[in-house]
């Protein structure tokens, strides 16, 4: 099996996450609809991203764009599972500098039809941090198990991918002549991890709760 | 890949394996404290409840033993008083009547506090008489449907305080019209729900400002009873509390600790 056949197979493994959700979709709670749109939105930019391979074209427009979708519809995750103001605030304000900063990369320095690094990376750091403080306050409010808990598992499995994706997009940076096999391991990092998150994603979608509990911190 | 090229992809490996095992750790760890941290909360908040209900018993037995009696020996002394003269008579007769009124609400503080109905006759009778006396003093029509619980005493106390501080909200904070209190059991679980049709509020500010001792105090005797709270409300558009209390925690003779 190549290294391509191998990221492909296990790059379809969100398919279990998708399928879970969308099965469980009309009875669950609200707050937890745009974490299933994202792993819809997933399945089908490996779907698009596998037929433009298989017709020998770049899916570098497929990544970019699948890339700005992911970004508003993790933004709109976190604003459904943070009732804070200020907070709230703070998500406007980070998407809109993620959108400039897409716009930036891609229509102004014309880098769609390429793979962009920028946009990525400052995705990345910024799905790191909104996971690192969600699941900070899930330590204040979940009472039950947290390994059972969908928001933990979702915001876990976030920061451990987009760890890696930082430190794997670093490698696909301007400047880093190396060779299409050395990227093509470094990718396939990515692509282990992935599978292991998209597993917890589908651990965490089959526990999404139907109803929202009730909860105060720190009481 | 070339040689240099190895070396760099072999310190990328060594630099995930680390990152991801540092991550793993942490969650494990941070599930483990969360589990005790857990624990010692739930055990403060049983401590917390359990003297709040000594001290309420205290409060009652002061009044009902001590200032009961000593109040009736008073409303005696008075009414054996021997005068002729008629303008003593009438305020020996409004003092009397004063002193009664005062009994009778000594006998309503005590019973609002700790009431006896529920040791003798349960839950469904003492939410009964609560509401009753509720619907006297009140315009809003309350309506109450249960079922005999299979919960220990101390358990439906602990519930009837949480009927207690919901129908209290409803009518003092919600301007409610219509108040349904609803006890009923499904398989494994006892469920209480309270929904009156006043003005609501805002969940989220409740959550985000921690205010409100009476939301803290239902949601703490739920989590003392291992329960689960869900609460429905907008503002405009009424309110709706669901309780759920795992009956297997919380039958008679089992103590709640069985559930930890």
């Amino acid at each position: 099996m190549t290294n391509y056949v191998f990221i492909a197979v296990i790059s379809y493994s969100i398919v279990i996450a998708a399928i879970i959700g969308l099965v469980r979709l009309p009875r669950l709670h609200g707050a937890y609809q745009p974490f299933i749109f994202i792993t819809i939105l997933s399945l089908a930019g490996e779907i698009m991203s596998q037929i433009l391979i298989t017709h020998k074209k770049s899916n570098a427009v497929a990544v970019n764009m699948f890339g700005l979708f992911d970004a508003v519809l993790w933004c709109w995750q976190f604003k459904n599972w943070n009732t804070n103001k200020k907070y709230r605030v703070m998500l406007r304000v980070v998407v809109i500098a993620l959108l400039i900063l897409w716009i930036i990369e891609n229509i102004i320095l014309r880098k769609l039809f390429v793979f962009g690094y920028l946009f990525p990376i400052a995705f990345s750091l910024v799905m790191v941090i909104l996971s690192g403080i969600q699941l900070s306050l899930e330590i204040a409010r979940e009472r039950g198990n947290l390994l059972t808990t969908s928001k933990f598992l979702i915001c876990t499995g976030t920061v451990l991918f987009y760890t890696y994706r930082i430190l794997v997009e670093c490698f696909f940076a301007p400047g880093m002549s190396k060779s299409d096999i050395f990227f093509g391991n470094v990718f396939i990092i990515l692509s282990l991890v992935n599978f292991i998150v998209n597993l917890l994603f589908a651990l965490a979608v089959l526990w999404i709760p139907e109803k929202q509990k009730f909860s105060l911190p720190f009481y | 890949m070339d040689p240099g090229e190895t070396e760099i992809f072999i310190a990328i490996l060594l630099a995930s394996g680390t990152i991801g095992t540092i991550i793993i750790c942490f969650v494990f760890i941070i599930a483990r404290n969360h589990k005790k941290f857990l624990e010692l909360q739930r055990t403060q908040l049983m401590a917390e409840i359990t003297s709040l209900e000594f001290e309420r018993k205290r409060i009652v037995c002061d009044l009902h033993d001590e200032l009961g009696p000593l109040l009736a020996v008073v409303k005696f002394q008075m009414t054996n008083l021997e005068t002729t003269l008629k303008h003593d008579i009438e305020l020996i007769g409004k003092a009397t009547c004063n002193l009664d009124g005062i009994l009778e609400r000594i006998r309503g503080i005590c019973n609002y506090m700790m009431p006896d109905v529920i040791t003798r006759n349960g839950l469904f009778t003492a939410v009964n008489n609560f509401i009753q006396e509720l619907g006297s003093r009140a315009s809003t029509e309350i309506i109450f449907s249960g079922q005999p619980t299979p919960v220990s005493r101390q358990v439906e106390l602990h519930i009837y305080r949480m009927i207690q501080e919901m129908a209290n909200n409803a009518l003092k904070h919600s301007g409610a019209s219509r108040l349904q209190i609803d006890i009923s059991t499904d398989h494994d679980k006892l469920i209480l729900q309270v929904v009156d049709n006043g003005k609501g509020f805002d969940t989220d500010s409740v959550i985000n400002n921690s205010t409100g001792l009476g939301i803290k105090n239902i949601f703490g005797r739920t989590r003392m009873l291992n329960g689960d709270m869900y609460l429905t409300s907008e503002p405009g558009t009424g309110t709706a509390y669901k309780i759920e209390i795992p009956i297997r925690c919380n039958e008679v003779q089992n103590t709640i600790d069985d559930c930890r």
